[in-house]
């Protein structure tokens, strides 16, 4: 592997809720351009792990970093690291009360990075990127929901995001529309976008992720390439959960 | 929807046409002496001595069964119709009620005796001897006599006018409802103790201001200072005595019993006659009017009022779910939701005007306004709290995920989605605001009720003033239910 550059350090990071704790001390580095897929058993912890790196849910202790220094620090403004970690939610939790238009162009435009005609500009190009340059007037309520999530990757990229994290983004679609989510998330991970996904699908992962983490009982039991995790997997957690995906 | 509004109306309009013509079945006379009234049904106006009196009467064993108007006219109005069998009342209101009304008499036995006298505020002992000294001189220079000629023994038409225009406002709280003493005429209130005030108020060369507000009221917006002066035909009573200062007597007055004759009214008035009488004479469709006017003007600024208060004590309490912030101010806002929803609109009315504003000279209105604002804040603030809260929380965290400030994803995602999640509740508040303003007669303010009321207590005919004032009400609240609807429909085009 040739020099890459560290995004995230992610140390010893622990959650507990109450008496429960969900992540047992996860350690891994992510580098730019990385596309990780993270599968795993539902309950492990992979979407809290994921909602953590963008500080939607705070870490019980550990620390995570970003480009070298902690996003956990007390001077630190969150809204700023949101905004540099994007994120694509299961719901893909459009804004109802917008446009597809105004909901890629809201948030960049009232942050002050661009100006309304740009953001506006900018917005046409992406969701003509997500193919939907005939849906800008439609609103969320007005599309398919493999459409929501094309409109939703459209709004993250447009805050031009250091990484986004996408938490199970094609599971509350129907079957036939899990296929353009996918090809979207390709083609973005092609363009040099470096992506976090959680998912089940493990055609996508295989194909399009150049390392798999597989998370159980709240650790990384074990990673690699796609070929060693699905072809030559180690651990028996993971053989029981491939084969139990299989099926 | 226009044209199913109309047939509604229609309807309305026939049912209540039909329960008026039963009111002429009135039945026979049971009263013919003082003794005839144990365990009678009679009517008397509530906080008028009659009603002490009625209510001691008898003992145990001949009880009068009492039953307690607001207004004379209501009392005489129910007579008519059968509903009670007499009303106990002074003898002059009395002697006018018979001359507009030939099938009802008075017993000539007296009921009880006694003397009238104007009240004024304890402490306030200068005022007290200004109005005994300004009535000795009366007495002295004949206008007395003359006034008492006027309007008690109907042989003169001498009138006291009020000199002084201009200056400081002398405050008389009364009941118009009490001729001859005070009454409204035309567009004026009159009487013998109205222009009893007008000689004073020239005395202290000040500018006679009546208020007219509910008898029951009247001893209290003295005694709080939102009157320099009651004249409403007190009679003197120890009890009353321990709050408020009379003034020497003024005359003196016979409680007497008031009843049906027996006979059928003799021509009924057609239709055409009775509309006449209740909106053409006297243009008494000003009252109508002038009550709509302030009903509209109090709904819609206690509407607007309501409307911040309850997003401001909403956005407190939503804001105190999400961070524990505001810890204080949302306990302050618990405090409010729970007193103004834990008493009646009424009550609370009257505690803003008697005690909050007590010692202040505020525009009714106003207190009406803050009042109803108040109270509509309360229940709209819990509308759009639940508002508010149906929305995704998937909502916040896409916009916060993207960087924006809570505040930001507040105003700009949740509160619109939860205004229209609250829009069909928030219109049936301001219905039952608009409706709920009817009580602003309490506080002397002529709203659109009490307009009619004040037809009713000028013409004795319940079924005009009544039903057009429902009316009126009727097609306020239809026109906002239309406009909201549309705006529901407007709001919908983002939904499939």
């Amino acid at each position: 592997m040739s020099e890459k550059q560290v995004m995230i350090e992610v140390k010893n990071l622990c959650k507990s809720y109450d008496d429960k704790q969900i992540l047992k001390g996860i350690n891994a580095e992510f580098y730019k351009g990385d596309v990780v897929a993270i599968i795993g058993p539902s309950g492990c912890g992979k979407s809290t792990f994921l909602r953590m790196l963008n500080l939607m849910e705070l870490p019980t202790s550990g620390d995570i970093l970003l480009d070298g220094k902690s996003i956990l620090a007390k001077d630190v403004y969150r809204p700023t690291i949101r905004a540099r970690v994007g994120m694509v939610f299961q719901q893909f939790n459009l804004f109802k009360n917008m446009t597809a238009l105004k909901n890629v162009m809201f948030a960049p435009v009232k942050l002050g990075l661009m100006t309304k005609a740009e953001g506006e500009k900018r917005a046409r190009e992406l969701l003509q990127r997500v193919g939907l340059a005939d849906r800008t007037d439609h609103y969320p309520a007005q599309l398919s929901g493999g459409q929501q999530q094309r409109v939703a990757i459209a709004r993250t990229t447009a805050m031009n995001p250091d990484v986004i994290l996408f938490d199970e983004p094609t599971s509350a679609l129907d079957p036939e529309m899990v296929g353009e989510v996918l090809k979207i998330m390709k083609d973005l991970a092609l363009s040099g976008m470096t992506m976090l996904v959680v998912t089940h699908e493990m055609g996508f992962a295989r194909e399009v992720a150049n390392r798999v983490l597989f998370f159980a009982d709240g650790v990384i039991k074990e990673q690699g390439t796609p070929e060693e995790i699905f072809d030559h997997p180690k651990d028996d957690r993971l053989k029981d959960f491939l084969a139990a995906i299989k099926k | 929807m226009i044209k199913r509004m109309f047939s509604l109306l229609s309807l309305l309009i026939f049912m209540l046409a039909f329960v008026g013509c039963n009111e002429g079945d009135s039945s026979a006379n049971k009263v013919y002496k003082v003794s005839d009234l144990g365990h009678k049904k009679v009517g008397v106006q509530i906080g008028n001595t009659a009603d002490i009196y009625a209510s001691e009467y008898g003992g145990d064993t001949a009880k009068i069964d009492v039953e307690r108007y607001t207004k004379l006219a209501d009392a005489v109005q129910a007579l008519k119709q059968g509903k009670i069998d007499a009303v106990l009342l002074d003898d002059q209101p009395a002697i006018y009620f018979v001359k507009q009304n030939p099938t009802l008499r008075v017993l000539d036995e007296a009921f009880v005796e006694e003397t009238y006298a104007g009240v004024i505020a304890k402490g306030n002992e200068g005022l007290l001897d200004t109005f005994n000294l300004a009535l000795k001189e009366m007495h002295e220079n004949g206008i007395f006599d003359s006034l008492m000629n006027t309007y008690i023994n109907g042989t003169g038409s001498y009138h006291y006018v009020q000199k002084v225009k201009n200056g400081e406002h002398l405050v008389l709280a009364t009941n118009a409802q009490f001729p001859p003493y005070e009454y409204h005429e035309g567009e004026y209130i009159v009487g013998l103790e109205i222009e009893l005030a007008y000689y004073l108020a020239d005395k202290m060369g000040r500018v006679l201001e009546i208020q007219d507000i509910e008898f029951d009221a009247v001893i209290n917006a003295v005694s709080s200072g939102k009157a320099d002066l009651g004249l409403a035909g007190f009679t003197v009573t120890e009890e009353r005595k321990k709050s408020i200062n009379f003034t020497d007597n003024l005359v003196d007055n016979r409680v007497v019993v008031l009843i049906r004759t027996g006979e059928k009214e003799a021509s009924a008035e057609t239709f055409t006659e009775k509309f006449h009488k209740n909106f053409i004479k006297d243009n008494r469709w000003k009252y109508i009017a002038e009550g709509l006017c302030n009903t509209l003007i109090i709904a819609v600024c206690a509407a607007l009022l309501g409307i911040f208060l309850g997003f401001l004590v909403a956005m407190v309490r939503v804001g105190n779910e999400y961070n524990g912030k505001y810890k204080i101010t949302n306990w302050i806002c618990k405090a409010y939701l729970a007193i103004i929803r834990g008493t009646p609109m009424m009550v609370q009315l009257l505690i803003i005007y008697y005690i909050v504003f007590s010692s202040v000279n505020i525009n009714k209105l106003l207190v009406a306004i803050i009042a109803f604002g108040i109270n509509s804040g309360a229940y709209v603030s819990e509308i759009i709290r639940g508002g508010i809260k149906a929305v995704d929380p998937g909502q916040i965290e896409a916009g916060r995920s993207l960087g924006l400030k809570f505040k930001t994803v507040m105003v700009n995602v949740v509160y619109p989605q939860a205004f229209k999640n609250s829009l069909p509740a928030l219109t049936n508040e301001f219905i039952s605001l608009i409706k709920e303003t009817s009580i602003c007669g309490y506080i002397g303010l002529t709203d659109l009720t009490r307009g009619g009321d004040i037809i009713r207590s000028l013409t004795y005919e319940a079924m005009f003033p009544l039903i057009s004032v429902a009316i009126v009400y009727f097609i306020i609240v239809a026109g906002l239910s239309t406009c909201v609807a549309r705006l529901e429909k407007k709001l919908k085009k983002n939904e499939r």
